[in-house]
């Protein structure tokens, strides 16, 4: 009897071991529905209109939708990639200046990005990070660049070479 | 996140240990446990047009009429979920689940949800989408709110839940606009 519970002992820990460590956790920022998502960084670089290197300046300011918080931020372009933006681009993210305290006039980020706009074809002048506003921005770092935003469903790998994005615009 | 509950209980239960201490694994995923009191919930619809009431009704009953607890019932006021339908514009989401105040999930201390919450379609799509795909994005939103997380991403039409993150997915490939298998187990574990 003894031996009997020690084992089922043994297997609830062990069950709740692999569960821990092999299930990831719940995804506890993406409460939204995709319409759809770009599977690598050729569709993302495709889907944008303009992809750049750029440095924020400047407070941020808040505009709400619907009670919801959307901090818009201004960008100074130091490298065009992709497309011919203005030289400070108004980028829309998700949340309010504390949801997004990654975002740093002390770093340089390459954004992926789409005009933003409420009505079909009319521009607000602001600008939405492709991806659902998680996949489009990396912050340089060195050589290499790193998604500053973590959907556990994206298929965008995390860390990336410059040139690799570079070349995945095709510039 | 401050004032966000954690509640391992609820990734433990996430896997069963079959006979002879075989793994079988749910997928659902789960926002920390969290969810509401009472799996007897009331909703209201909050709707840019009257356009969307059917697909709101339908939403309603597509849960409650699951082999689960669920049961949403409308009513003018007292409401735990509302259905709205707004536009957020071009953020490439068709749909929303947020708080009343407007922010994006917390739990209360009881390991609950402490207010009601909003499942959002944006009609910046969801305007030129068809009455079952509007269902397909509200019925997703609704699970967020009676907390599940996203799941099954990419998963074979014959498992992938309501709960997969992307339109494109989970109805553009799979057609599903109703509660799945996968779905149902994450509900009936909660409730």
């Amino acid at each position: 009897m003894k031996r009997l519970i020690l084992i089922a002992g043994v297997v609830a820990v062990t069950a709740f071991m692999l569960t821990w460590f092999v299930r990831p956790p719940a995804d506890d920022t993406a409460t939204g529905s995709r319409v759809s998502a770009p599977k690598d960084i050729e569709a993302l670089s495709a889907g944008s209109a303009v992809v750049v290197i750029a440095r924020p300046q400047g407070e941020p300011r808040v505009e709400t939708v619907f009670n919801s918080p959307f901090m818009v931020q201004e960008f100074a372009v130091t490298e065009r990639w992709k497309g011919d933006p203005p030289a400070t681009l108004a980028v829309r993210m998700e949340g309010s200046p504390a949801d997004n305290k990654d975002v740093s006039p002390q770093r340089e980020y390459v954004l992926y990005l789409n005009p933003f706009e409420f009505e079909r074809g009319v521009s607000t002048g602001q600008w939405w990070i492709s991806g659902a506003g998680v996949d489009g921005i990396f912050v340089v770092d060195g050589d290499s660049a790193l998604r500053i935003r973590h959907d556990p469903a994206s298929p965008i790998k995390e860390r990336q070479s410059i040139p690799s994005l570079r070349a995945a615009v095709g510039g | 996140m401050s004032g966000r509950c954690k509640v391992p209980v609820a990734v433990v239960a996430g896997t069963i240990v079959g006979v002879g201490g075989s793994q079988v694994a749910f997928a659902y995923e789960l926002f920390d446990g969290c969810h509401y009191v009472t799996p007897t919930l009331k909703w209201k619809p909050a709707l840019k047009s009257q356009t969307y009431l059917d697909e709101a009704q339908a939403t309603a009953w597509a849960w409650t009429s699951t082999s689960t607890p669920i049961s949403l019932t409308q009513a003018s006021s007292g409401a735990n979920v509302t259905l709205a339908s707004g536009n957020w514009g071009s953020t490439e989401h068709d749909g929303y689940m947020r708080m009343n105040d407007g922010g994006p999930w917390y739990c209360g201390a009881s390991g609950h949800w402490d207010q009601g919450t909003i499942a959002w379609l944006n009609t910046y799509y969801t305007d030129g989408y068809s009455s079952t795909k509007k269902k397909s994005v509200w019925v997703h939103e609704v699970g967020h709110s009676l907390g599940l997380a996203h799941s099954g991403e990419g998963a074979a039409c014959s498992v992938i839940p309501i709960m997969a993150p992307e339109t494109s997915d989970r109805y553009g490939r799979c057609s599903k606009s109703t509660p799945q298998t996968d779905d149902v187990n994450g509900i009936n574990f909660l409730y």
